[in-house]
């Protein structure tokens, strides 16, 4: 007896299954770890469902990448400057060819998506690549690139033509 | 009437003495002389730079030549203002503008075209020295090191692939990993919620929210 | 990391934003570089310069010295020293170019003694060997009216003095040649007897006088104390009634003349005495040589049928000597005249002369005594008048790519089948070319031909005295030469009517000016490659030429016609099947003298091409002005004009008013308040209208002016503040374009003025020429090339000159690279292109396009010439000079080896790492 009352007392995770009590109780003890608190907050989803709320969450990720780079690209824009010289121009490239090539990329990107907000993240997610482009193009015109002035033509213009011909000078008498 | 006899008579006596000497003095008829002294650099003091050397008066109205004695004189130049140079195919000679007026006056000042006026004098009779030499050509430029390596595209990319070697050796030393580890800790604190979860609640807010509190009940069932 | 880089950010954006607030700062100090000049190691790779002297006048051979040389002294003011040997010039003095430079004695002894000058006369003593100045001393004289007349010379150190008055006296004075003191007063020698067709032979001067029938020779000797008149009837020494006195040429020993063209008369013991030798030619020059004991007679001359003659006669016996005889068969020595001679004793006892010969045409030759040519210069090219640049002819090979292209018509498979032939072609050549092993004897006897640049070009200069050169561009060398002793060359023109572009017809060209006597127009028309004469040849015509153009369409044979107006405003066409090809063609003629324009339009009626009076222009104001024209400038024919407009800093831009019919006369003339008055009228010459003019008073006018494109730019003396300076114009449409773009352009049709842009800036110098750069496609910037009195010739940016310049530059002025105002303009040594290679006197800059679009071709005439490339934008189309292939071949072999090795290390790297 006392050996049982010691087993009870050292032994933490040690479990009496001697009944003294023949009380047959309707509910099963609950598992070792087991706390009836957490029920109500602990909300477990189905595989199917909870994978798919996954996805959606993942893929809207993807979608909102593009509007999350702008405050970037805002950023890289300022700090190149407005001059013509090397760094400008590489971050002004790389801002304008990394969108069109995600424009490009985007049906490998949506692979994945059978949800029904594919169309809307899809949208967003063009959105977002065209925001990115424009910002690249009022980079280049603020830089001058663009040939939105008269002056950018000037070149091309054909030259003029004549219709009469003169000749003379002073009187060889 | 005696006064004016007199005066026939002085200016028939003037005149005849005149006639009689052929040769006029320099000065007296309005032809004056300028003069003055070159001094060459010292390069050509030995050899034959007096026959390089011209002065021009006007731009060649007038020419003198030097003499072996490094003088030169200018003759037969009637009153006026003119710009005295000297002309050498190496070396530069400061124009110097001498005025004679009709009384036989020499000033000799600084050519200034913008203010024409102003006057700073100059020693009459002219002394002219050489300046400098005249640079005609341009110096090729030369390839030096210093242009290769502080030049800002090489130093872009070499600065970079150093620091690519030189960081995974920092790297492995344990107190640094440490650092690195308190100061990402540091940075998250300002997380921005998710807007990704915020979009994710906005559309598909009313379906997750079913399907969790379905998935409870079937839990709670199991129980 | 992150704390460092917060830090630096700011910083580094002030800093970005500095550089680009100073970037005009950076572009002006780059511009201010002026780096237009060459590298020392080019000196001489396409430029040279060719020194002349000018015609001689007076030479004398100079032997006392180690040195053997010819002192001349030339028309043209230069006192020059010759090599003996080799025609060189050692040294040379270049006097003023007016009256107060003429020369009229030049004397060797131990010293060289010139006279120089036209009352006040400046004597002065030259150290031979080296040409320094040893002293001067002035002369004037009292009676101005017969200055012309006299005459100089130095007898036992004393230089004589020998005014002769026609019809009364000689008056002779004589002075101390070292110290100028006069001997004694003026002596005056009575002398009714003397008359303009009196002959000086040092020291007696001998007239004809009497009239006709019984005509007396006279003879005094002015230099002796004694008064002696030598006095004999003419009919004692001639047959003949009348008598014409000729004085002998070169320096004689003896004094002597020739009467009527045949016969030599010495003057020996106070008698005449007539000589035994017959002159060979009517206008045969005589002198008389110290033949190392015995004088001689040598006389020279050219006629039609055999050439040059040479001959010496003894004057004791009057027999031949036969050494002095030219046997070498010279044809092109026109009018010969002997300068100088020298005869010496060679070791083996025989007569070695040399003789100075000068030719009408301006040459100088020296001959030994068998008429072999040592050295010949040509002095003709100190006076060039008119100068055209001329484009070689293709290569055969190249002519056929270039008609292959040209036939348009024909199916794909006739140019297939064309383009194959033409490559079969090729390959033959280039297997024979591979064949032949050194083909250096090809090269002698081939064809001037374009390379590829079209840099190799033939100059064909114009000169005074009516001879034409053909010049090769690169070298300065003459390739054939052409005399015209009728053509007078007072405002000479040349026109190329065909280029050498357009094979098979050769290039043509055709100088028009006038007959020497009659006044007549002379044409003559030519092939500029090969000199031959062409086409209408020498053309003399039976009327006065006006004025000139050249039509701008061509016939099939690529012919540009030739229209002249004469005197009575009668056209004449040549070739006159042209005639119905002109149209559209106005002609202006301006008279220099009344200031006063009129215009002309061309038309065809059918039969014949009339010129109708169109427009009329008083430059001066009103017919009394009194003003005259001082230059005329038009735009060249061939210009074309890059781009419409200037691009301003707002990126807007600013469009040119560009009219191919407007002319620049700037005309001078004296104004009752301000002393004189510059006008320089911009005037369309086929409607007449004034676009622009501006009036500078208390200024004298300079015949430089330069007018391009849009811009004008003229040189004037400015009385009052004592300066040169330059005033641009520039002419502007505005904003907006008038008429649309590619549109033709017609002065009848235009009703608007253009707004004028004008400054004026100091040039601290005096110009004595001004040209622009000129290029194929006008896309480099143009520079004004001044010639200064310096003797250098300055190369100007537009930059400087333009009108546009603002006193305070905004920001969008200095984006568009304005330099900011100043009023002189900067002539630094940089931009100097004939470096310390001086030039004297330069009285005209030609300039040409070369096939490189960044390359213009330069020459300076005047008394020298030279010639040289000009880059104003520097040569952007070209590898520099010193491009270092070698280290960007090993740089890049370095590159490819290590890249290639480190990847072969880095893969076996990873296999060992995999294998771990």
């Amino acid at each position: 007896m006392s050996s049982q009352v010691k087993s009870s007392k050292k032994f933490k995770w040690a479990l009496d299954f001697n009944q003294k009590n023949k009380v047959i109780s309707t509910e099963l003890p609950s598992p070792p770890g087991y706390s009836q608190s957490s029920n109500a907050s602990y909300t477990e989803s189905s595989k199917d469902t909870d994978s798919n709320l996954l996805l959606i969450k993942k893929l809207w990720d993807v979608a909102l990448g593009p509007l999350k780079q702008v405050p970037m690209n805002l950023f890289i824009m300022y700090m190149a400057g407005n001059s013509i010289s090397i760094f400008p121009i590489m971050m002004v490239g790389m801002l304008i060819v990394r969108p069109v090539k995600a424009l490009f990329s985007t049906q490998s990107t949506f692979k994945m998506v059978e949800g029904t907000q594919a169309a809307g993240q899809k949208f967003v997610y063009f959105i977002g690549n065209v925001v990115n482009i424009l910002l690249a193009l009022y980079k280049c015109q603020s830089m001058g690139l663009l040939p939105t002035h008269s002056s950018d033509w000037l070149a091309f213009e054909e030259p003029q033509t004549r219709v009469e011909h003169i000749g003379g000078g002073i009187s060889l008498i | 009437m005696k006064c004016y006899i007199a005066l026939v008579l002085l200016n028939v006596f003037i005149n005849v003495l005149c006639a009689s000497n052929p040769i006029e003095e320099d000065i007296g008829n309005g032809r004056y002389a300028i003069e003055g002294r070159v001094f060459p650099p010292e390069e050509l003091e030995v050899g034959n730079w007096q026959v390089e050397t011209r002065v021009h008066v006007n731009g060649g109205e007038y020419i003198g030549f030097i003499r072996d004695d490094s003088t030169f004189v200018v003759r037969n130049i009637p009153s006026g203002s003119y710009v005295v140079e000297v002309l050498h195919p190496d070396y530069m000679y400061e124009p110097v503008r001498v005025e004679i007026n009709s009384k036989g006056k020499y000033r000799a000042r600084k050519v200034n075209y913008i203010q024409t006026s102003q006057v700073i004098q100059v020693p009459y009779p002219l002394r002219m020295k050489a300046l400098s030499k005249f640079r005609y050509f341009q110096v090729r430029e030369q390839w030096r090191l210093t242009d290769f390596l502080f030049n800002p595209m090489v130093i872009m990319m070499v600065l970079p692939l150093l620091l690519i070697m030189i960081l995974p050796k920092m790297m492995n030393d344990p107190e640094a990993k440490e650092d690195l580890k308190q100061i990402s800790n540091l940075a998250k604190m300002g997380e921005m919620p998710e807007m990704s979860e915020m979009f994710t609640s906005l559309f598909s807010g009313g379906a997750s929210a079913k399907a969790s509190t379905s998935k409870a009940k079937q839990v709670k069932k199991r129980q | 990391m992150g704390m460092l880089s917060i830090y630096l950010k700011p910083n580094f954006l002030g800093l970005l934003k500095f550089l680009n607030s100073v970037n005009w700062c950076i572009v002006l100090f780059s511009l201010i570089n002026l780096s237009e000049c060459i590298y020392e190691d080019q000196i001489g790779k396409f430029d040279w310069r060719q020194t002349y002297v000018g015609r001689v006048k007076f030479a004398q051979f100079d032997t006392v010295s180690t040195a053997k040389k010819i002192i001349v002294a030339t028309e043209e003011n230069v006192l020059a020293a010759l090599n003996l040997k080799t025609g060189q010039v050692m040294w040379r003095h270049v006097f003023e170019s007016a009256s107060t430079g003429n020369i009229q004695l030049l004397h060797v002894s131990e010293k060289l003694v010139t006279v120089s000058g036209s009352n006040p006369y400046l004597v002065r003593r030259w150290e031979p060997a080296t040409g320094v100045l040893l002293w001067e001393w002035s002369l004037t004289l009292q009676n101005e009216e017969y200055a012309e007349f006299s005459e100089w010379w130095v007898q036992n150190g004393l230089l004589v003095h020998m005014l002769p008055i026609f019809g009364s006296h000689i008056e002779v004075s004589m002075y101390n040649l070292m110290t100028g003191q006069n001997r004694g007063s003026t002596s005056k020698l009575p002398a009714i007897w003397i008359n303009e067709g009196c002959a000086l032979s040092v020291p007696y001067y001998t007239c004809i006088s009497g009239e006709a029938g019984s005509q007396q020779i006279l003879s005094v000797d002015v230099t002796s104390n004694s008064v002696q008149i030598i006095n004999k009837p003419l009919s004692d020494l001639v047959q003949t009634h009348e008598g014409i006195l000729r004085s002998l040429d070169g320096n004689s020993i003896i004094p002597a003349f020739i009467l009527n063209e045949k016969k030599l008369v010495i003057i020996k013991n106070n008698q005449f005495e007539v000589t035994k030798v017959a002159l060979g030619d009517t206008l045969a020059s005589v002198t008389i040589a110290d033949g190392t004991g015995e004088p001689m007679v040598i006389q020279t001359w050219s006629d039609s049928s055999k050439g040059f003659h040479l001959k010496a006669h003894s004057i004791a016996t009057g027999n031949d000597i036969p050494e002095i005889h030219c046997t070498e068969n010279i044809v092109n020595i026109p009018d010969p005249e002997i300068s100088g001679t020298m005869c010496t004793k060679s070791a083996k006892d025989q007569l070695v002369c040399r003789i100075l010969v000068t030719a009408a045409d301006d040459s100088l030759q020296l001959m030994q005594q068998e008429g072999k040519i040592l050295w010949s210069r040509e002095e003709a090219l100190a006076n060039v008048v008119a100068v055209e640049f001329v484009d070689l002819p293709v290569s055969d090979l190249d002519a056929a790519i270039e008609s292959e292209f040209d036939q348009k018509e024909g199916s794909i498979w006739a140019a297939f089948s064309r383009r194959l032939h033409t490559q079969y072609q090729q390959l033959q050549a280039l297997i024979q070319s591979l064949q032949r092993p050194e083909g250096t004897k090809e090269e002698d006897t081939s064809p001037l031909v374009r390379d590829y640049f079209n840099l190799h070009k033939i100059i064909v200069l114009v000169t005074d005295v009516g001879k034409i050169f053909g010049m090769d561009n690169l070298s300065g060398a003459i390739l054939w030469k052409l005399y015209e002793p009728n053509l007078d060359t007072e405002g000479v023109v040349m026109f190329t009517r065909r280029s050498a572009r357009h094979p098979p017809h050769d290039a043509y060209l055709t100088i028009v000016g006038k007959h020497e006597e009659t006044s007549n127009g002379l044409i003559i028309s030519l092939n500029p490659v090969r000199g031959t004469l062409v086409g209408e040849r020498i053309l003399h015509l039976d009327v006065q030429v006006m004025q000139c153009t050249i039509l701008h369409q061509t016939d099939n044979e690529k012919l540009h016609a030739l229209l002249l107006l004469d005197k009575y405003e009668n056209v004449q066409v040549f070739p006159q099947f042209s005639a119905p090809l002109v149209e559209n063609m106005f002609l202006y003629v301006a008279e220099k003298n009344t200031a006063k324009v009129q215009g002309y339009a061309l038309t065809y009626d059918g039969k014949e091409v009339i010129a109708q009076k169109t427009w009329s222009i008083n430059l001066g104001g009103d017919s009394n002005s009194r003003h005259r024209i001082v230059k005329v400038v038009a735009k060249s024919p061939s210009e074309r004009v890059h781009s419409h407009g200037k691009v301003l800093g707002d990126r807007s831009v600013l469009y040119k008013y560009i009219n191919p019919n407007l002319v620049l006369f700037v005309t001078e003339g004296p104004d009752p308040i301000h002393k004189d008055v510059v006008v320089a009228t911009c005037v369309d010459a086929v409607s007449g209208v004034v676009a622009a003019a501006q009036a500078h008073r208390r200024a004298r006018a300079l015949p430089l002016a330069v007018h391009t494109d849009n811009s004008l730019a003229y040189v004037y003396y400015n009385d009052k503040h004592r300066r040169t300076e330059i005033a641009t114009m520039e002419l502007y449409e505005g904003k907006q374009r008038w008429l649309a773009a590619g549109a033709a352009f017609s002065s009848l049709a235009s009703e608007r003025a253009p707004g004028v842009e004008r400054q004026a800036y100091i040039l601290p110098a005096a110009p004595t020429a001004a040209a622009s750069t000129d290029t194929e496609r006008s896309l480099t910037d143009k520079h004004v090339l001044l010639a200064l009195s310096t003797g250098a010739i300055v190369e100007m940016p537009w930059l400087y000159l333009e009108p546009r310049r603002p006193v305070t530059p905004s920001p969008e002025q200095r984006e568009e690279g304005l330099v900011p105002y100043a009023p002189e303009l900067p002539l630094p040594s940089e931009a100097v292109i004939n470096y310390n290679r001086t030039l004297h006197r330069i009285n005209s800059i030609y300039t040409a396009p070369s096939g490189l679009e960044s390359t213009s071709l330069v020459l300076a005439t005047g008394l020298d010439l030279f010639y040289t490339r000009v880059a104003p934008s520097k040569t952007f189309d070209l590898l520099k000079d010193d491009f270092d292939y070698y280290l960007i071949t090993v740089v890049l072999a370095a590159l490819i080896l290590a890249s290639y090795s480190t990847k072969y290390f880095a893969s076996r790297k990873m296999l060992k790492l995999a294998w771990k």
